[in-house]
This record gives structure tokens, sequence and C-alpha cells, in this order.
């Protein structure tokens, strides 16, 4: 970690750090406010995200313009939520999984609206997961330490999102090559 | 549809849900006012974002054989010339013990422990600073003074027997000078933005101060020199009793 940063470390770098802090910072603490009610425990979950910027700061430098703000807040969401359960003294949120009902979507819908359908319908303990793996590229084992989870919750998590995500498209008529 | 292709799906869908699920709450009018214990972090972070998440993710174990293998100096200022023309001053040692390892430096105090330090105050401050922070938790107390720019100056002191001071050690450079007659460490900034140091105690050795600044290091001295006791205005802490 410290040889990769100092290797990040220029002018351009400060800059698009500075910018990210000026242009999301209140965004970002309206997000982990919502989730921690709380001004001292936002801060310190705003305050964390800016740490984790810099630590994912590869990837965000890479990132298209209309990908930066997401891929941000669900640092700040999935760092909202660590704390959450730290301060609820437990390990787990809420599993229950009340899958949406996408037959109700229209049939021409594209199937990509379906997925996002279906994520959101997912409960955030899957959703930080999948997010982990899908958009920081994080290794099941990263995850697993991340999460306190052992590595073989994490694997099923990922299947079942994997899954269920697959089977939607196979209704929507695309084939999967890796099935 | 490959592999590849159904992963950047659920990646591009994990973000767009991600949107849509925070939408209308960052829209809302809240702003961000950071506590002052937070805006001092993120200050540093602002400065020097990438330094200061290099120490901050510095493992533990890192630190530890840092120390293992860092040349211990062991520094006693014991006022040599004031012991030998002194008398009276054979009375007490004065001693700073300063550690230092490869990334910071540690500063711990012997002699006459006292256990209250009483209110100190700086009767001269650089053009532009105030106070705009003061905690009196005990046993330190913590002053924070602020330009217009958000340079601060920092004041900590506590009993010397009971204080230990930790300082950045990697972008300073160390000199002794003095305080109202009283040997000090100068850690002196190398780089814009890092913080430097001034560890010092009062003449008795009751009290240990600590200044640090990320604005101009020539600051600390005579800022050290005016801090006095309070009740004792005409006294300064090189004689606080």
């Amino acid at each position: 970690m410290v040889s990769y940063l100092m290797l990040l470390e220029s002018d351009n770098d400060r800059e698009r750090f500075q910018y990210i802090y000026h242009n999301y910072r209140h965004r970002l603490y309206r997000v982990a406010k919502s989730i921690l009610q709380s001004e001292e425990l936002a801060q310190d979950a705003v305050q964390d995200t800016f740490f984790k910027v810099i630590y994912h700061f590869e990837k965000i430098r890479a990132l298209p313009c209309r990908e930066l703000e997401p891929y941000i807040v669900t640092i700040v969401e999935n760092t909202a939520l660590s704390i959450l359960k730290k301060e609820r003294h437990t390990e787990e949120l809420d599993e229950n999984w009340d899958i949406a009902d996408l037959s109700a979507l229209p049939e021409d819908e594209a199937a990509y609206i379906h997925i996002v359908e279906l994520i959101l319908s997912m409960p955030d303990t899957y959703r930080e997961t999948l997010t982990m793996k899908f958009v920081w590229e994080w290794s099941e084992s990263q995850i697993a330490k991340e999460l306190n989870l052992k590595l073989s919750t994490v694997s099923v998590r990922i299947h079942r999102g994997r899954v269920l995500l697959m089977e939607l498209l196979r209704k929507e008529g695309y084939r999967h090559d890796g099935l | 549809m490959t592999d590849c292709e159904f992963t950047e799906q659920i990646r591009s869908a994990l973000l767009d849900a991600t949107t849509e699920r925070w939408a209308s709450v960052m829209e809302g009018p809240e702003e961000l006012v950071w506590s002052p214990k937070h805006q001092r972090v993120m200050d540093k972070l602002y400065r020097d974002p990438f330094g200061t998440a290099k120490k901050r993710a510095r493992p533990l174990w890192k630190k530890v054989l840092s120390a293992a293998a860092c040349v211990l100096l062991v520094c006693s200022i014991a006022l040599g010339g004031l012991l030998a023309f002194s008398p009276s001053a054979q009375a007490w040692v004065q001693q700073i013990v300063a550690q230092w390892f490869g990334e910071y430096a540690r500063f711990s105090f012997g002699g006459n422990a006292g256990q209250e330090t009483g209110a100190w105050k700086a009767t001269w401050l650089p053009e532009g600073y105030e106070p705009v922070e003061e905690d009196n938790a005990q046993p330190f107390t913590d002053i924070v003074y602020e330009n217009s720019d958000g340079t601060f100056i920092r004041l900590i002191y506590a009993p010397a027997g009971s204080s230990i001071f930790s300082t950045n050690n990697e972008h300073q450079n160390h000199e002794q000078v003095l305080v109202n007659g009283t040997t000090a460490y100068l850690s002196r900034a190398t780089l814009q933005g890092e913080t430097s140091y001034l560890v010092w105690t009062d003449a008795m050795g009751e009290v240990s101060f600590m200044l640090s600044t990320t604005g101009n290091a020539e600051n600390l001295i005579p800022l050290a020199d005016g801090i006095c006791h309070l009740g004792a205005a005409t006294r300064d802490g090189g004689k606080h009793r």
C-alpha cells in the first residue's frame, strides 16, 4: 500500500483529489447522515471515505466522468454501513431478500433495467458484497477480511447474486456463455 | 454474452442502482460542517493527500519494527551549566527523554513530576492568529490558534511526569534551542504543509509543553518565550513556580 501511494503522488493527482473533495463532500455527507442518523458518525464516515478515495485512486483516476460520483458513493455507503454495524455491535444487517417481482415489468424493457431493479431489491449485505466484487474488483478473501465474514459466506453471496442476475438475463433471451 | 460482458453489466448496474437509490438524498439542503477534530485531519489530507494517507495506512507491525530498529538517544537535559553554577538548581534535575524513531519522535519527561499544571497563556501571538478552540480535559490542555488562511498553531501542555508527546519525524530537521533559558527541541518542517514542533518544559520541569504548526516555524520560539502562568503575568514559562 505504501509503495503504491508513493507512485501516485503527483500534482495532477493532488488536484484531482481536491476537485473530488470540493465537489462531493456535501453529497457524501448527506448519504452518510441518512444511514447513520448522527452528525459525528457521518463525519467519521466521510473522512474515512476520503482516505479510501486515495487508496482507490488508481481506479478512480481511470473512471469515466459519469461513473465517478456513484463509485465514490459506493465507498461512503459501505463505510457508513460498516460503522453502523459496529455501533449496533452486530456483524450482520438484515439478510432477508424479498426479490422484486420482475414479471410486473413491461416485457419490452431492456434486461439492463431489470438488473438495476433486482439490485435495488437486494438487502445491503448482498449489495455491498457485489459492489466490492464487481465495482471495486476486490478478491473474495479481501472482501471477507473487510466485512469480517467467512470466505464461504462471501462466496455464497456472490454466487447467489450472480445466479439470480444470470437467470434474469436468460429470461430476457440473453444467453450467457459462462453458464 | 461473455462472462466479461456479464461482469461489466453487473458493475454498471450496481453503479446506476447506487445513483438511483441516493439521488434524492444527495440533493438535500444539509451541508457538511466539519467538527474541529475532523477539520484538522481534513486540512492535512487536503494539503498532502497521499502523504497523509500513507502515514495512516502504515501497518502497526511496521511501526513496531521501526521502533525496534531505532537509534535511541536518551538526552538528559540536566541543565549542566546551571547545575554547575547554581547550588539551588541542584535540588532538582530536569530531564527530557527524546526517542528518535524512523518516522516519529517521542518525548517523555522526568525530573520533578507535577500533578497539576495550572492555567498557562500565550502573551504573544504571530500577527493574524487568534484562539479558536480550547480543550481543558485534564491532564492535557489543548489550545488551537488559527489565522484567516486556516493555518493553525496548537499548544498542548500537561503535567510533565504524566505526559508523552509524539511528533512526526520524516520531513523535519531537528535542533536544540532555548526557551526562556531552558533547553527545548525544535523540529522544523522541511516541506511545505508539514508540521513543525517545539517541545520543552518549564524551568522546574513540572509542566511539559508542545507547540505545533504548519505555518512558519520561526514563530514558535517567541510564542513559547511568551507563555506565562496565569496569575503571574510577569513570569514567563521558564519561571513558573
